[in-house]
């Protein structure tokens, strides 16, 4: 009896065992996953945009199709307003400024989420005499999705870091019209 | 006899079978590109983790093994205490992330470069330290963590510059072929792995972070020069100033300040595509000097490299390098 009564025990311990273990399986089978090829592909996107950003190439419209067709930077949306943020200010085939590390990326439903840490540098150059100066600093926080074309931002949102701080140059100009420019 | 010949056997055969062990042991385990990928990710989540001071401290411990280390700090609760509160104040980037299997897990590279806000709201940030980070991963059932890691603050450059070996000067008669055209800028490709896989990628990621490393700490050698010209094909050619061949390309690389335990070439933002010849790429570069005597560090130089990347028996090499120095507006007339 008492031998029945430990196997019964041991009976349910085992079933509730497997329940449990089923239940966790089938929780991992349903959480969003992302493959190697996945994270290469988003690392590509992240990295592209500084270059898109920083040559204003194609009129800012290689910039703005970065982004699915009503994806956002902070509050401008849809291909227009996004490549107007790649024109203006401190651009040209040869220019660096924005530069990014590599992306937290994690799966998300419907994509993934990823943040970066990314410093804006105006550099110097020496035939028109100007100085190297560090811009601003920040983060980025992204959600990017798997179009047709491949991944793309549906969002980015930048969040500066380095407060209000200026570059020299422009805290002793009296010029504070500057345009408006992505980060 | 028999006997004799049997036990005589039965040793070789022993001695074999503990010949292939210790050499098994030895043998860099085989990462995926998956790996690859979560190694990275805890790297760059521990910055992130640790310069905001996220969770009160205890995201950053959970990227370390529950024994892991960080120079003196031993456990999770010490690596908690020190995230906690996070950097305020003070920013990084990281950069030339390398990883090489080994045949307990892995190991890693990297660089890091601070930025300081601390002088207050009106006063322009600066650049702070640098240096490299030397990591060792191990494969935890929760995945890749950091076991043990150590920060390599960097030599000074009047440190470095005591190595630099100067070759005779260019021959004016001797005419240079000129520097390649700089390439525009392409569209992400519709299908971005055209004749290339995650790995390749990775392997790319991993030469172009080499680069950096071998120029400034020739991988951890004193002789800067074997370290960088490895990481080219046969014939390829480093564009500015332009050099062709492993022994102009070793001595291209001592004329540059390095020592074992440099930092001074930053690459971010790198960005690969498929070619016809394997795969081309572009990347941005950063010379920071660390400053001296309490200053700032500052920038040296700044630009872009263009590659072009051929698949060798060797691994991924660089077939052809150009830096292009940074510069607003279009490009100027040669």
């Amino acid at each position: 009896m008492i031998r029945h009564r430990t196997a019964t025990w041991m009976l349910i311990a085992a079933m509730t065992a497997a329940g449990s273990y089923a239940a966790i399986s089938a929780q991992k089978a349903s959480e969003p996953t992302l493959t190697a090829e996945d994270y290469v592909a988003i690392q590509q996107l992240v990295s592209r945009y500084s270059f898109a950003l920083d040559t204003g190439a194609d009129n800012g419209y290689m910039y703005a199709d970065l982004y699915t067709p009503d994806g956002t930077f902070n509050k401008s949306q849809g291909r227009e307003e996004l490549a107007k943020l790649a024109r203006g200010g401190r651009r040209g085939p040869m220019n660096v400024r924005n530069m990014g590390t590599y992306a937290v990326i994690k799966p998300a439903p419907g994509g993934a989420t990823g943040h970066i840490y990314q410093q804006a540098i105006n550099f110097g150059e020496r035939d028109k005499k100007t100085p190297t100066e560090i811009d601003h600093y920040g983060r980025y926080e992204d959600v990017y999705v798997k179009t047709a074309d491949g991944w793309r931002f549906k969002s980015r949102t930048f969040i500066n870091e380095s407060g209000g701080l200026k570059p020299a140059s422009q805290r002793t100009s009296s010029n504070t019209a500057t345009p408006p420019a992505a980060r | 006899m028999k006997t004799l010949k049997t036990l005589s056997l039965s040793v070789c055969g022993a001695a074999l079978v503990a010949l292939t062990v210790v050499h098994a042991q030895n043998r860099p385990i085989t990462l995926t590109a998956l790996d690859y990928i979560q190694i990275q990710q805890v790297v760059f989540e521990a910055q992130f983790a640790l310069l905001g001071g996220l969770d009160d401290g205890r995201l950053y411990a959970q990227q370390f093994t529950p024994n892991g280390t960080m120079n003196d700090i031993s456990g999770t609760a010490a690596l908690t205490a020190h995230a906690k509160g996070g950097r305020p104040g003070v920013r990084s980037l990281l950069t030339n992330v390398i990883i090489e299997p080994t045949a307990q897990g892995a190991i890693g590279r990297h660089y890091e470069f601070m930025v300081n806000f601390v002088k207050g709201r009106d006063e322009p940030a600066e650049l702070g330290t640098t240096g490299r980070y030397e990591d060792t991963f191990a494969r935890t059932p929760a995945g890749w963590r950091i076991q043990k890691r150590v920060f390599v603050p960097s030599v000074f450059t009047s440190e470095a510059s005591k190595a630099v070996v100067n070759g005779p000067p260019p021959d004016p008669a001797v005419k240079r072929p000129p520097v390649p055209d700089a390439v525009p800028l392409t569209r992400p490709s519709k299908t971005p792995f055209a004749g290339l896989t995650a790995m390749d990628y990775i392997q790319i990621q991993n030469l172009v972070a080499s680069y950096g490393q071998a120029l400034d700490n020739g991988l951890m050698n004193d002789d800067n020069g074997p370290a960088y010209a490895s990481l080219f094909a046969p014939g390829a050619v480093f564009g500015r100033p332009y050099t062709q061949g492993e022994e102009p390309l070793k001595a291209l690389a001592r004329t540059q300040p390095h020592n074992k335990r440099y930092a001074r070439h930053f690459l971010t933002n790198i960005v690969i595509d498929p070619a016809p010849e394997g795969a081309v790429g572009r990347q941005y570069l950063v010379v920071i000097d660390q400053g001296e005597n309490g200053k700032p560090s500052s920038v040296l130089i700044a630009g872009h490299y263009e590659d072009i990347y051929v698949k060798t028996p060797a691994g991924w090499k660089f077939k052809q390098r150009t830096l292009f120095p940074a510069r607003t507006g279009p490009i100027p007339p040669a």
